[in-house]
């Protein structure tokens, strides 16, 4: 019953009471421990460490942008609540939000640029701000800052016992913890997820990647600079850079989150509960003699994590349950519903995909009936004419079905008219509207979806949540986007497999997803990108089937592909492309007959002999 | 020589080829041809065992060879020269035509058969110094169909070899290949999009369409056969 309204997006009271629960173990454990300072200060690193990697894990662990350099974050927290409190006298309760600020602003100021890198060169690029700022707070005169003690307790965040500590970071890290849930359960979580897995797919489904990484980037290191105040003022006495800056702090916060689990809310406590503690009495037992054997220790965990345990421990629990669980179902599904191509293409005619909330057909001023006009397009690449002056209208409600040899131009042209690539020359028109130089994910705010040729799943997310991520391109409500997936999800007969994990799938089934993805953004026009590669003709047909359905809802569609036999049994109306050049267009009778086509497919020899025209 | 026999192969949830059978005679010349996308590259691949087949058997010279890793299968003297020539663009011609001569029957005599490709392909000795990098397309194609030849194979498979070239370099390919099968006596399986071409050359040919064989004949009933047309481009 819990999973049912969880499902219906109720506030489930059930998936917050365990992480309320942490914060009791933490207390609990203090009271067992009682007033050993030494066991005191180690459940305060565990806590410590669990509240920052779990702040790591916003930015590295759902969004996948792996921050090399996040301890830039805890010393700049740090740092700047302990100079205002030592110079300004400033409050460090009122400090610990300012030093949050800063790690934020620090946190846009580097994300703005760098977000746009893609793959490692984010994480490499974050690497070098921590080591600038050792340097700089060095020159400033605060390699070492002395953190006067005022003993006022809780007033100055200064307590002689660490269990006060402990329960600051107790709270810290129940709150951090509900904020993450709700991260996962939102529009944003999902993009974050969706954009980790694939940024063009997820720009693609109407997410304005660089926004959301640059948000979550902000977030996180907002958390991480509240924690940065905690852990330097249970410091005490002496603040120095390596402390707040050093390099272990990201070894330990790689090691912690891998270990435990990245991406999940319980690898880091998990990680942390185990790795903080043996590191801590390891040093203490050899460090005197073995200094950095701790490093050693978090090195040499990290190097095993990632070779035998790459999900980590609850990712190794989270993958044993869920086998547990669908194994026997899974062959039950398979039995009764075998990818039969036949007898879904029989209901391909009636499914039609008018949606809950159909969109104000604001036609503009769009000229006779033609929803996209792709005006006069050229597009070079490195002195290649990939399209030459192409201009081709496409009719509302029909369609279009783009055509051509290899190295035609039609990937190109796909690629103008869904905002990847700006043409040189040339306009692309919506709607009668100018849309030549926007981005992907405005064109799908604006109703423009798209299927990929290789099809994009999120595969760490269930077949409903991968429709779901289109559906939060036009609605914020993740209550109501649940709803327009499960439709669509209906009319894709996806409904039987909604709730499994999106891995496994048969190939019409990862197609289906693909087109209920698109779909779920509420286009009035899909860009279709070869749809039929790699199938065979009882597959080809099935396509042919949903995307006549989609048609007949009224959605125009462009289908670019290059298995011409199956596109000319669907298509109401063609376009040949060759060299770059548009040589053919109207009927799919015309087309196919059409000796500029014939030659571009089968040579000129084959039109000379063979051709009748 | 060559029996493919059913084979089913394909990539993650993709099934390319679909119980597919080809055989081929010993120094025959074969061609398929088919619309991109049919599966042809990939039929290449399953025999030369770089894809690995669901399903079905291969028996090149009697033994099933399904199983066998691909640099086997090459030291059993099948060759590919793969699509887009993969040449090794930062070495000179001479170096990359002794890469060639990696199987162990074809290092005894790797002088003879550099004389045979020089003999076919009279330009690389002219520039046998230079480095291929700074080769034209054509001569690429030469150069990767020489280095195939440089293993002595029974059996050299061709993938695409007019991709990219003028019709003029393309048909003058085409001639050379020929010359191979004539001449050396060596088993040809060629892939090729120009269906008129291919099968001009060709002792027997086949049409692959969406991953199956549509139809398999000899030269002379499939040039012109109105059944290649409808594989490209369909009818309405």
């Amino acid at each position: 019953m819990i999973a049912e309204r969880r499902k219906q997006g109720h506030f489930i009271w059930a998936d917050y009471v365990p992480l309320v629960l942490v914060g009791v173990a933490v207390l609990l454990v203090c009271f067992i421990i009682g007033p050993q300072r030494y066991y005191q200060r180690i459940l305060l690193l565990v806590v410590l460490w669990m509240c920052i990697c779990s702040n790591f894990n916003i930015i590295s662990g759902y969004g996948g942008q792996i921050v090399f350099g996040y301890m830039l974050f805890v010393g700049a927290g740090g740092y700047t609540s302990v100079l205002l409190f030592k110079f300004l006298a400033v409050n460090p309760w009122i400090g610990m939000f300012v030093g949050a600020a800063v790690a934020a602003f620090l946190a846009f100021v580097i994300g703005y640029p760098t977000l746009r890198l893609h793959g490692h060169y984010f994480a490499v690029a974050t690497v070098a701000f921590p080591l600038m700022a050792i340097p700089i707070v060095a020159q400033l005169g605060w390699e070492e800052v002395h953190i006067p003690f005022a003993g006022r307790g809780i007033e100055s965040m200064q307590f002689t016992d660490v269990r006060y500590y402990v329960l600051m970071g107790a709270i810290l890290l129940v709150v951090f913890l509900i904020i993450v849930r709700m991260i996962e359960r939102s529009r944003f979580g999902y993009a974050l997820q969706a954009l980790k897995q694939n940024e063009a797919a997820a720009e693609g489904m109407g997410v304005h990647t660089h926004r959301v990484k640059l948000l979550a980037f902000m977030l996180s290191a907002f958390l991480t600079g509240i924690t940065g105040t905690v852990y330097c003022f249970s410091i005490l006495f002496l603040l120095t850079t390596p402390a707040a800056f050093g390099l272990f702090i990201i070894v330990r916060i790689l090691s912690i989150t891998i270990v435990g689990g990245i991406g999940t809310l319980w690898g880091p406590v998990i990680g942390s509960a185990l790795l903080v503690p043996v590191g801590e009495l390891l040093a203490a037992e050899v460090g005197d003699r073995w200094p950095g054997f701790q490093d050693l220790i978090y090195g040499i965990v990290l190097l095993m994590a990632i070779i035998y345990l790459p999900d980590g421990i609850w990712g190794k629990v989270t993958e044993i349950m869920r086998r547990r669980k669908t194994l026997p179902s899974a062959k039950v599904k398979a039995m009764v519903a075998p990818s039969n191509p036949n007898s879904p293409s029989k209901q391909g005619k009636s499914s039609s995909f008018s949606l809950v909330t159909s969109l104000p057909t604001d036609r503009g001023n769009e000229p006779h009936g033609s929803i996209l006009r792709v005006q006069s397009v050229s597009k070079l690449f490195g002195g290649v004419r990939a399209l030459q002056d192409v201009t081709v209208e496409v009719p509302r409600g029909k369609i279009l079905g783009v055509i051509g040899p290899n190295g035609a131009g039609k990937t190109t042209l796909f690629n103008v008219m869904n905002g990847y690539l700006g043409p040189e020359q040339g306009k692309v028109f919506f709607k009668g509207k100018d849309v030549t130089y926007l981005k992907p994910h405005d064109l799908c705010q604006m109703g423009i979806g798209r299927t990929f040729q290789i099809p994009q799943i999120f595969n760490n997310m269930t077949i409903l949540e991968n429709v779901m991520i289109g559906a939060f391109a036009r609605e914020r409500n993740a209550t109501r986007a649940r709803a327009i997936s499960e439709e669509i999800a209906q009319k894709m007969e996806l409904t039987h497999r909604a709730e499994d994990q999106a891995v496994g799938l048969t190939i019409l089934e990862t197609k289906r997803l693909e087109f209920s993805r698109a779909l779920a953004t509420q286009p009035e026009l899909i860009l279709v990108d070869e749809p039929m590669a790699g199938l065979n003709p009882e597959e080809s047909h099935h396509i042919g089937e949903i995307i006549k359905g989609i048609a007949e809802s009224g959605i125009t569609v462009i289908v670019i592909e290059h298995v011409v036999q199956s596109l000319v049994k669907f298509a109401d109306y063609m376009v040949g492309l060759d060299e770059g050049r548009k040589v053919a267009e109207g009927t799919p009778e015309e087309v196919i007959s059409n000796p500029h086509i014939i030659e571009a497919y089968l040579g000129e020899k084959w039109r000379r002999r063979y051709a009748k025209s | 020589m060559l029996k493919v026999n059913g084979i089913s192969a394909g990539y993650g949830g993709l099934e390319v080829l679909q119980n597919v059978s080809i055989i081929l005679e010993k120094g025959e010349f074969v061609a398929i041809v088919g619309p991109n996308g049919a599966g042809k590259s990939t039929l290449l691949k399953s025999i030369s065992g770089t894809v690995r087949c669901t399903s079905g058997q291969i028996y090149f010279m009697d033994e099933n060879i399904i199983r066998m890793d691909a640099h086997k299968r090459t030291g059993l003297g099948i060759i590919q020269v793969p699509e887009g020539r993969r040449i090794f663009p930062s070495l000179t011609v001479l170096e990359n035509l002794e890469l060639g001569a990696f199987r162990s029957e074809a290092r005894g005599s790797i002088k003879e058969n550099l004389g045979a490709v020089f003999r076919l392909f009279p330009i690389l000795e002219e520039r046998r110094k230079q480095m291929a990098s700074t080769f034209s397309g054509g001569e690429q194609q030469m150069l990767a169909i020489g280095r195939g030849l440089m293993s002595k194979p029974h059996l050299l498979m061709l993938d695409e070899p007019s991709l990219g070239l003028s019709p003029k370099l393309g048909d003058m390919i085409f001639d050379v290949i020929r010359e191979i099968q004539t001449k050396l006596k060596i088993a040809v399986l060629l892939v090729e999009q120009r269906a008129v071409e291919a099968l001009e050359l060709c002792d027997r040919g086949y049409i692959l369409e969406q991953g199956r064989i549509v139809i398999s004949s000899d030269r002379a009933s499939l040039m012109g056969n109105p059944i290649i047309q409808k594989s490209y481009l369909g009818v309405v």
